[in-house]
């Protein structure tokens, strides 16, 4: 079994404090949700596990088996088990999806190893069928001219590939129709074992109907508020965020728009 | 030297030549350039002087001709003209480079006839200071081109490329795509001059370059320029350079991939509509291990 700790973290991006001390810790063979109003730290916290350049660790830890990772570069992380399904993938024109998940697989490869060619073709084929893609799939240019559904099951896909033991899901439900949802969260689901373990991201709660999600955390101004059961998720769908707030006494933090002069002629809203 | 040509670059049972200074030296195809019969030659150079070198298609042919400048030593300039018969189809595909010279200079002339075609492939890696000019005359009726050309600086010295595009006659149509590759603080200055002269009614022209720069020391500028001398022309060009999308590397990264594999698969990417729906062969694969080599 192996675990990712996030201990105490707090990060920043251009000198504005996100995470303000948040406090995780997943272990394989479990599927943690995470959920919270917009702009608390969700999508934040997923990058900064990742290791994205714009955001800075400024407290705190995150420990991958009892070991800190935070000097570690973003591939590294990667080769280490740590997957992320973005939000917004990105599109790259010129690299088709079979050649890039090649890539990686082989990246993970001991030096001297290689991918069986075979293998490969029946495995991505496997999963592109398990995931209803269509089969052209392969010769496409990563992401490029995909809907936002299309994109969201192509990490599902990456991520199935790439066998990772950790994945952090950055709002995959977004972009799903029904019948991909029950799709994307049926595969999820079928990867639990004592070898991976999930972070979901995510608003709602019809995604986690797929899925045996052990907690739920609720993220509001940067940090881990509530922890608990699916429970929570019925009565956030039902109620919002606003009986949580007036329980644990949680005023929401607004940002003053500051005005500045650009050049004499112009004003332009700044956050603080 | 033609062993070790013969193992690299030609394929079982294909027609070949070998020229030395654009003057035949070996090979089972034609001793002349002057093709009268349709269907595939694989033209090698190897180029210690200047040269010049001429290529004829005769009219109503169908070639496919696969050149590759070997190995290029001296300080040469280079001259090819390629003439493309009435009716006659050509798919042309070139790798320029030089070897061991300070300075290399080619200058490249097509003339084409009346409902000619050519799908034109050109890549050019040069290891000094350069210059290429290529002035394609699309002199006869309903004659059109097809043009990608990549470009691949890492000399750490300046280039300079010019594709001038000369549209002389009525319904002529050309496309246009440059990719110039800048790395290792290379300078590359790609010049690329649409001209529709009077009475070239109906033609279409289409003009677009894309430069990677690959580190912050290197550089490209790209100009290109429209000159117009009819109303009844559809005529357009577009230029775009930039660095290597962090984001996009941040992506590869999260997958595995290190920095410089990375990088790599991105300028892979980059290239690769230049090698779509080409056939592959002994000279492709090594126009793509030259590539691999030296990014």
């Amino acid at each position: 079994m192996r675990n990712l700790q996030i201990k105490n973290l707090h990060s920043s991006a251009d000198g504005f404090e996100i995470l303000k001390g948040v406090n995780l810790t997943i272990n394989t063979g479990e599927i943690h949700a995470i959920m919270g109003p917009n702009g608390t730290g969700k999508s934040t916290l997923a990058s900064t596990i990742m290791g994205y350049y714009k955001y800075q660790i400024t407290e705190g830890d995150i420990l991958l088996d009892n070991e800190s990772i935070i000097d570690l570069t973003v591939d590294e992380r990667s080769r280490r088990g740590i997957f992320l399904a973005m939000q917004y993938p990105y599109e790259i024109s010129g690299i088709t999806n079979a050649d890039f998940i090649k890539a990686a697989m082989q990246a993970r490869m001991k030096k001297g190893q290689y991918i069986s060619l075979y293998r490969f073709i029946k495995e991505f084929d496997k999963c592109v069928s398990d995931l209803q893609m269509h089969p052209d799939l392969p010769h496409r240019y990563l992401n490029e001219g995909f809907s936002g559904g299309e994109k969201k099951r192509n990490e599902i896909l990456q991520m199935k590939m790439l066998k990772p033991n950790f994945a952090i899901l950055d709002e995959i439900d977004s972009g799903l129709d029904i019948d991909a949802l029950k799709v994307v969260g049926e595969n999820i689901n079928q990867m639990k074992s004592d070898n991976f373990g999930a972070l979901i991201i995510t608003h709602y709660q019809r995604l986690l109907d797929y899925i045996d999600v052990n907690y739920v955390h609720i993220m509001m101004n940067g940090q881990i508020v509530l922890t608990g059961g699916k429970d929570i998720i019925e009565k956030i769908d039902k109620d919002g965020y606003d009986w949580l707030k007036a329980e644990l006494g949680i005023e929401e933090e607004r940002v003053e728009p500051v005005s500045t002069v650009l050049r004499n002629c112009a004003f332009k809203s700044l956050k603080e | 030297m033609i062993d070790l040509i013969k193992k690299e670059l030609i394929d079982p049972n294909e027609e070949y030549v070998i020229y030395k200074n654009g003057k035949f030296i070996f090979g089972n195809g034609p001793r002349t350039l002057n093709i009268k019969r349709s269907g595939s030659l694989k033209i090698i150079h190897v180029i210690d002087d200047n040269a010049e070198i001429m290529i004829n298609v005769n009219a109503g042919i169908a070639i496919a001709l696969k050149e590759v400048f070997y190995k290029v030593t001296n300080n040469s300039d280079i001259k090819i003209t390629l003439h493309v018969g009435d009716g006659a189809r050509v798919d042309y595909i070139s790798f320029k480079q030089n070897n061991e010279c300070d300075n290399i200079g080619f200058t490249a002339n097509t003339i084409m006839g009346e409902n000619s075609y050519i799908n034109n492939k050109n890549l050019s890696i040069f290891s000094s200071e350069s210059k290429l000019i290529d002035n394609i005359y699309l002199k006869n009726i309903n004659s059109k081109i097809d043009m990608e050309n990549v470009i691949i600086n890492v000399s750490g010295e300046k280039q300079f490329f010019q594709y001038d595009i000369y549209h002389q006659a009525a319904a002529t149509t050309s496309t246009m795509n440059n990719y110039g590759i800048s790395k290792y603080k290379s300078v590359l200055d790609i010049k690329s001059n649409g001209i529709i002269e009077k009475n070239a009614k109906k033609t279409q022209l289409i003009q677009k370059t894309k430069g990677l720069i690959i580190d912050m020391y290197s550089a490209i500028s790209a100009d290109p320029i429209l000159r117009i001398d009819e109303y009844d022309c559809i005529a357009n060009h577009g230029a775009s350079i930039g660095a290597i999308n962090e984001d996009e590397l941040y992506y590869l990264m999260s997958r595995g991939l290190s920095y410089e594999d990375a990088e790599k698969l991105i300028i892979s990417g980059f290239i690769n509509p230049f090698f779509v729906d080409m056939s592959e062969d002994k000279s492709v694969d090594f126009m793509k291990f030259m590539i691999d080599k030296i990014l």
